[in-house]
């Protein structure tokens, strides 16, 4: 299993994401994507089954976003809350996320040659040190790429998100970096793991349920949302479409612009501090990647 | 064809297809309101739905503890709004808020408590929490005194807080906490834990269990971000006429929510 699908597109289906095309477009998705363990009981095979047919159903997504020309993805796919589940079940997914990584670096030409750039957004010091090692060598690896990017919420909750922005502005007043005076929404955004990115333009959640689960709460301030009764492996391309369509027609009554990129920073201090903590960031990553 | 040679024509049919749905939206909103032949049937189908509702509702015995409404780009309809407190409060829900993104209820609250007066005329019933008068500042005795119902001439009034959100109560109130807690030396360390109870402290209400959002599309147009952790979103389309039977087929497909939270 690849993490770009081949685009197995009908014409007719071609010719649809054509007529959408035409029509405003989210620039940046994201998707909880629920319902791998009801997908399995549905089908009566084990759970570890329909996740990995979730992994699946992820690289036919990513290769319809490009095709409809949406440039950024962002995905949910392990939550803090997660470490609750059995042990067991546990212990399968992060196999899972390993060997899926670790497929990443067989496909690195594929990855490179479609500028494709990975982020894995999360509490990177509750990932196993195995796992962690591989998700950071996959972000140096595709960080210059910019054609396409996904992002992967792992080990990630909206409320640790929100608390480790505030503990490195409190960390940057204390040492002098920047004031209080200084902390704003614009600052906070940029302190946030998503940092990068631009607000998601539309949130998808499949498999019926209706709330946000403590993603991308501080993000989506502005994004449609579009709760989906399909389980998540079954998300087929015209559910995408439908999604879109249904985008379309809530961009005319809402006339929000989620994706506005974040204010410019003027102050020079703040900028700095800016430039610091990504660097930080940066260094940790090797410092994971040569663990 | 490619994108570029048939962009006028799939521009085209772009319009088209939004049109004929526009069109078909109409033709089921319109039969849902019985077209012309709004009857007796139809009303008497609507007493027997609310009867089976409202058994249901009991039956599941799980009722909201913070309902809250986002108007979305609607403008408030007192007298609808003044209803949903009305059925609230009968369903022994304990909070209730509105979500004005645009800040026109807040600044029109007096309509509001005029029509929850006409409504509800056992003031305190209904308990305000606002910015310019803080009726439930109180000691904490106070406060559980007024959560308990109140009775009178042998009559148990059961009582609702309520109050109006906007968007200062949500990034805003992040963005002072922060500032606070970084010029406070003692501020301990900062974990989801404390910040929550800083933030709930500020909210003054529990987290919302059920949002009910009016429009056509979801957007949460910069509700308070922290508190929708786990919140049930429901649309009811809008709030204006709104009927009894449309809230108790929220309130019925909240009780069959199933929170995993994580697990």
């Amino acid at each position: 299993m690849t993490w770009i699908a081949d685009n197995s597109l009908t014409i007719f289906q071609k010719f649809c994401i054509n007529v959408l095309k035409s029509g405003p477009i989210p620039k940046h998705i994201a998707f909880i994507m629920d319902g791998n363990r009801r997908y399995a009981k549905k089908h009566q095979v084990e759970k570890v089954d329909g996740h990995s047919k979730g992994f699946q159903k992820l690289s036919d997504c990513l290769s319809w976003c490009l095709e409809l020309g949406i440039k950024e993805v962002t995905v949910y796919a392990f939550s803090i809350e997660n470490f609750k589940r059995t042990n067991d079940e546990v212990d399968q997914l992060l196999q899972l996320a390993r060997e899926k990584f670790a497929k990443l670096f067989e496909e690195k030409d594929k990855l490179m040659e479609n500028g494709v750039c990975i982020r894995v957004i999360g509490n990177l010091t509750l990932v196993p040190e195995a796992l962690r090692k591989l998700i950071a060598k996959a972000m140096l690896m595709t960080r210059n790429n910019d054609k396409a990017i996904l992002n992967v919420a792992f080990a990630y909750t909206s409320r640790d998100e929100i608390v480790n922005s505030l503990k490195v502005i409190n960390e940057a007043v204390k040492n002098g970096d920047i004031v209080c005076n200084d902390i704003n929404e614009n600052l906070i955004s940029y302190c946030m793991y998503t940092n990068q990115s631009p607000n998601p333009d539309l949130l998808v959640r499949t498999s019926g349920e209706v709330r946000l689960s403590d993603f991308l709460l501080w993000q989506t301030a502005n994004s449609q949302i579009c709760f989906t009764k399909v389980l998540w492996p079954e998300f087929g391309i015209w559910h995408l479409l439908a999604c879109i369509f249904q985008y379309q027609r809530g961009c005319k009554e809402l006339q929000v612009d989620a994706s506005r990129p974040f204010s410019n920073i003027e102050n020079n201090n703040v900028k700095t501090f800016l430039h610091k903590l990504d660097e930080r960031r940066l260094k940790q990553l090797e410092i994971y990647a040569s663990a | 064809m490619s994108a570029m040679t048939g962009a006028p024509l799939y521009r085209a049919l772009n319009v088209l297809v939004h049109l004929l749905f526009t069109i078909y939206q109409w033709l089921v909103a319109w039969r849902k309101q019985g077209g012309v032949f709004v009857g007796a049937g139809h009303e008497f189908d609507d007493v027997e739905a609310i009867r089976c509702l409202e058994k249901e509702i009991a039956v599941q015995n799980k009722i909201p503890k913070h309902l809250t409404v986002l108007l979305g780009q609607e403008e408030p309809s007192y007298p609808d709004l003044a209803n949903i407190v009305l059925w609230s409060i009968s369903h022994r829900i304990r909070f209730l808020s509105f979500y004005d993104y645009q800040g026109v209820l807040w600044k029109h609250q007096h309509k509001l408590a005029a029509a929850i007066s006409e409504k509800i005329p056992h003031k305190d019933s209904v308990i305000w929490h606002n910015r310019r008068s803080l009726p439930c500042q109180e000691n904490g005795n106070g406060l559980q005194k007024r959560l308990k119902p109140l009775a009178e001439n042998g009559k148990v009034h059961v009582t609702i807080h309520l109050r109006i959100i906007s968007p200062q109560n949500g990034r805003q109130s992040i963005v002072r906490l922060a500032q606070d807690l970084c010029q406070d030396a003692q501020a301990g360390e900062w974990t989801i834990e404390s910040l929550d109870q800083k933030l709930r402290a500020e909210f003054e209400f529990p987290d919302p269990d059920l949002g009910l959002s009016c429009g056509n599309f979801l957007s949460l147009l910069h509700y308070p971000p922290w508190q929708i952790r786990v919140t049930e979103f429901l649309s009811i389309k809008t709030h204006h006429r709104i009927k009894y039977r449309q809230f108790l087929e929220q309130l019925s497909i909240f009780a069959s929510c199933e929170q995993r939270l994580g697990r």
